[in-house]
């Protein structure tokens, strides 16, 4: 009887630390600055490094083996193709040269400020967030890589979000539709400007976002082409973002806001390019 | 309960996010990602101590805010009482009982996206949420209690191969009944 009371008191006890336990973490956590949260991530997120690098491992052998099973005539048709896109690109590039110049010079008469130059690295997509409510996915390039917070990430379609979070091998990047990755975009026919942001029809088809902040009186129309404005701190201007499907227009409103289709499929992504900048500001 | 079973139990939560991040196919298919850690706060909750239950609370959500855009450890607390609740009430569960097992995960699982729900609302964050979520939640639902079932049969295994019983290689005075839990 007395044993059984002792095993009473003792599970009480050992309920009431856990409780306790659990309650100060969570409040900690929960307060933590928005640095040191992320610092916690970060370490948090080590102990899955093993599992990426199997995953990187077996991607790699399984590239070996599609490469290897490539018969070479195809493989030589293929580079053949590649050195002549590889030439005409430079051509072009030199064309450009000349406008980049002339451009940089009128902004100098003009006393604008120049647009941030940087390059762009190439990054393979490893993950994607686990919470259903964000539109997220992880990347195997990282801070060591030169990779910063805010960095706009793209594909060859279009903007594809920027970087959320940060590791030394590793990054979390926001897609744009996520409420945490807004986007000054502008309407390339009617050169009106907008915010790209999360829609309730976000949830249901991932590539369906809400423009809003259009003018009242706006003259944007289905199938116009949106484009990032260059006004946000993040994200250079004339990177292609998606198509308008809808306007609504709404009596007695001062905005209109509009549905668009962004021209990148994120569940199909594989591969991103993070346009790495050397003076990024910070949020 | 031996440390090896801690051990296994919590490996299997690290091994779940991992896969939960990396293996789309639930979310190209029916539009949803399954929590795998639920389903192990309910195996620990049925077969494990109060320690290894905070253990595995306190690695998971960290683990699992760690691959996602989610506030640091904002499902702690969901999981945490989600397993107290279960943890007190164990005895009045049969364990054994696939159904209850697959009750038990369906329910932590449906309750512990909502906890977190809450807290996000509360703290001021914007999660997208539409009427399409409620499919999404069906789907969390059925695949926490499919999930449960299966962190019961690999966790259980695990058990046995680890720890070693005793009762098996001793002299037998009485019929055998079985392995008791």
């Amino acid at each position: 009887m007395r044993s059984l009371r002792l095993m009473g008191d003792m599970r009480k006890t050992s309920y009431q630390i856990a409780c306790g336990i659990v309650a100060v973490l969570a409040l900690l956590l929960l307060s933590l600055p928005s640095r040191s949260a992320a610092r916690v991530k970060v370490w948090a997120g080590h102990f899955f490094l093993p599992f990426f690098g199997f995953q990187k491992g077996l991607q790699k052998i399984s590239g070996n083996m599609i490469d290897s099973s490539l018969p070479r005539s195809q493989l030589l048709n293929e580079l053949k193709t590649l050195r002549q896109t590889n030439q005409l690109l430079k051509m072009e590039l030199t064309r450009f040269d000349g406008v980049a110049l002339e451009n940089a010079r009128l902004k100098t008469q003009l006393r604008l400020k120049p647009n941030a130059r940087g390059q762009s690295r190439l990054a393979r997509v490893v993950g994607r967030g686990t919470a259903n409510w964000w539109r997220t996915i992880h990347i195997d390039l990282g801070e060591r890589d030169g990779v910063q917070v805010n960095h706009p990430v793209w594909a060859e379609q279009g903007l594809v979000g920027r970087v959320l979070e940060v590791s030394p091998y590793r990054a979390q990047v926001a897609l744009v539709g996520n409420p945490l990755c807004r986007v000054s975009v502008k309407v390339s026919e009617t050169e009106e400007s907008g915010v790209l942001t999360a829609a309730p029809f976000t949830a249901v088809d991932p590539r369906l976002v809400g423009l809003v902040h259009l003018p009242a009186d706006t003259a944007t129309a289905p199938e116009n082409t949106v484009f990032t404005s260059g006004l946000s701190e993040f994200f250079p201007a004339n990177i292609p973002v998606g198509k308008i499907v809808s306007v609504y227009r709404s009596h007695g409103s001062v905005e209109t806001t509009a549905r668009v289709r962004l021209l990148v499929d994120s569940s199909r992504l594989q591969e991103v390019w993070v346009m790495i900048q050397p003076k990024m500001a910070k949020q | 309960m031996n440390c090896f079973h801690t051990a296994s139990i919590l490996l299997a939560a690290l091994i779940g996010v991992f896969l939960e991040a990396v293996v789309t196919l639930p979310r190209d298919l029916l539009g949803a990602q399954v929590n795998p850690l639920p389903a192990l706060v309910v195996y620990a909750a049925l077969h494990s101590n109060m320690a290894t239950l905070t253990l595995l609370v306190i690695c998971g959500s960290l683990w699992q805010s760690s691959l996602s855009a989610d506030p640091l450890g904002i499902a702690l607390l969901p999981l945490f009482l989600v397993g107290v609740f279960i943890e007190i009430n164990r005895g009045q569960f049969a364990r054994r009982e696939r159904f209850v097992r697959f009750t038990l995960g369906a329910a932590a699982s449906a309750s512990v996206p909502l906890f977190t729900l809450f807290l996000l609302l509360t703290i001021g964050h914007e999660p997208i949420v539409n009427w399409f979520s409620l499919w999404q939640w069906v789907v969390v639902t059925v695949g926490g209690g499919v999930l449960t079932l299966l962190a019961f049969f690999v966790l259980d295994w695990l058990k046995n191969v680890l720890s070693h019983n005793t009762k098996k290689h001793a002299y037998l005075m009485t019929p055998d009944m079985g392995d008791p839990e």
